[in-house]
């Protein structure tokens, strides 16, 4: 599960919840359960994305795994022509990936797995 | 992330009620391809970009399961509320990192959406997740084309203004793709092929045509930069315009449109 998927997902299908955003993350063994790839660089879809990223999450987020040297505060002025500044965006939002771990409600501390690199979003039938 | 949200309820909103449904054929053309090989059980279909579901609905009665998946978890909300075939799963995802296991999906669709993705990361994805003999189908539209008997051209003169001259700087960098009908998409898959074809006139009113016009993110853009006001204004010059083309014009008249759909499937 990328950084950039992290991102936009919520507990909201969940009874009760009101915001469920930004989920927690969990990883059992760090170092197994984080892959860090190389993903094509493509400027023009990371200045879109960045538009719709929740950047303090996303630095929660990374931080959480415990990749997050390197990772601008903020998103800065005129980013989509600062190559180095998308550079980096691409880097966490694309390359950092949770194999095995758990995404955490906020509200509720219910888990939802994430396996093989996928997250299970699908709440049961009594949840919703 | 508050802002944003709530903005794009309110876009989900107008997409649910003016967004077309694409016509039954589409969905025909698209399982006789995938029948032509694939002789295996119909168990998983993914729609990618799923909107509110507008294109999910034509796959339910063939595929056992449906996940259908969009960006906006806005548009998801909405299309949770609406009366949706009980096998269609909706959840918040991007087209760049697909929610299913290796070989799990037997068709992978993506309906008025895959300009706006990462193509080179989608490919690779659905190569990944495509079982083998599955395939890959992406389907758009074009603006409506006006029927009217005398005034067509007038109505398609103050279409192209709405477009080109009011909205056209508001677009995003993907949209170049549809006006040119995914001519420029290359599916990189062994089998390939094009389709396309007109609908059947389509019975609309000018004010239902006004609110399509409204979920345009163009639109949207124009509203976000110059005011709702200004947004009005533009829509009000549309409106006027066909007002004095047409003269017995009534805001609830009927009015004719038809659309080309366009159709690109791969094999992997």
């Amino acid at each position: 599960m990328k950084l950039l998927t992290h991102n936009i997902l919520t507990s909201k299908c969940l009874k009760g919840v009101t915001v469920g955003y930004p989920l927690g993350i969990v990883c059992h063994t760090q170092a197994k359960e984080v892959k860090v790839n190389e993903v094509e660089f493509n400027p023009e879809f990371i200045s879109r994305m960045i538009q719709k990223v929740d950047w303090p999450a996303l630095c929660k987020a990374a931080e959480n795994l415990g990749h997050s040297d390197d990772l601008p505060p903020a998103v800065v002025d005129d980013y989509e022509n600062n190559e180095e500044f998308l550079k980096k965006a691409h880097h966490f939002l694309m390359e950092i990936e949770v194999i095995n771990g758990d995404l955490i409600c906020p509200e509720t501390g219910r888990k939802f797995p994430v396996t093989d690199g996928i997250p299970n979003m699908l709440a049961n039938e009594d949840e919703v | 992330m508050a802002q944003k949200y709530f903005e794009g309820v309110a876009h989900a909103n107008l997409y649910a009620k003016f967004r077309p449904s694409p016509p039954q054929n589409l969905g025909n053309e698209i399982i006789s391809y995938l029948k032509k090989k694939y002789t295996g059980d119909l168990n998983l279909c993914l729609d990618v970009g799923c909107g509110n579901g507008q294109s999910s609905n034509l796959f339910s009665p063939y595929f056992q399961k449906v996940i259908a998946t969009d960006a906006s978890p806005a548009q998801v909300e909405v299309a949770k509320t609406m009366n949706h075939p009980p096998n269609i799963n909706f959840l918040v995802g991007v087209a760049e990192e697909l929610p299913v296991k290796d070989g799990s999906v037997q068709l992978v669709t993506a309906s008025q959406a895959c300009h706006w993705f990462d193509l080179a990361t989608f490919f690779e994805e659905t190569k990944r997740v495509l079982c083998p003999g599955g395939i890959v189908a992406l389907s758009g539209y074009t603006f409506p084309k006006f029927l009217h008997p005398t005034k067509a051209n007038d109505l398609q003169r103050a279409f192209d203004l709405l477009y080109y001259e009011r909205t056209g700087s508001f677009w995003g960098k993907g949209r170049e793709l549809v006006d040119n009908e995914y001519f420029d998409i290359i599916l990189p898959f062994k089998d390939f092929t094009r389709e396309e074809f007109w609908t059947k006139p389509i019975t609309t009113t000018m004010s239902e045509f006004v609110g399509y016009i409204t979920t345009w993110s163009g639109f949207q853009n124009y509203c976000k930069v110059h005011g709702s006001n200004a947004g009005e204004e533009i829509l009000e010059e549309f409106t006027s315009s066909c007002r004095k083309a047409c003269e017995n014009y009534e805001e609830n008249a009927q009015l004719l449109i038809t659309r080309k759909y366009f159709l690109l499937m791969g094999r992997v």
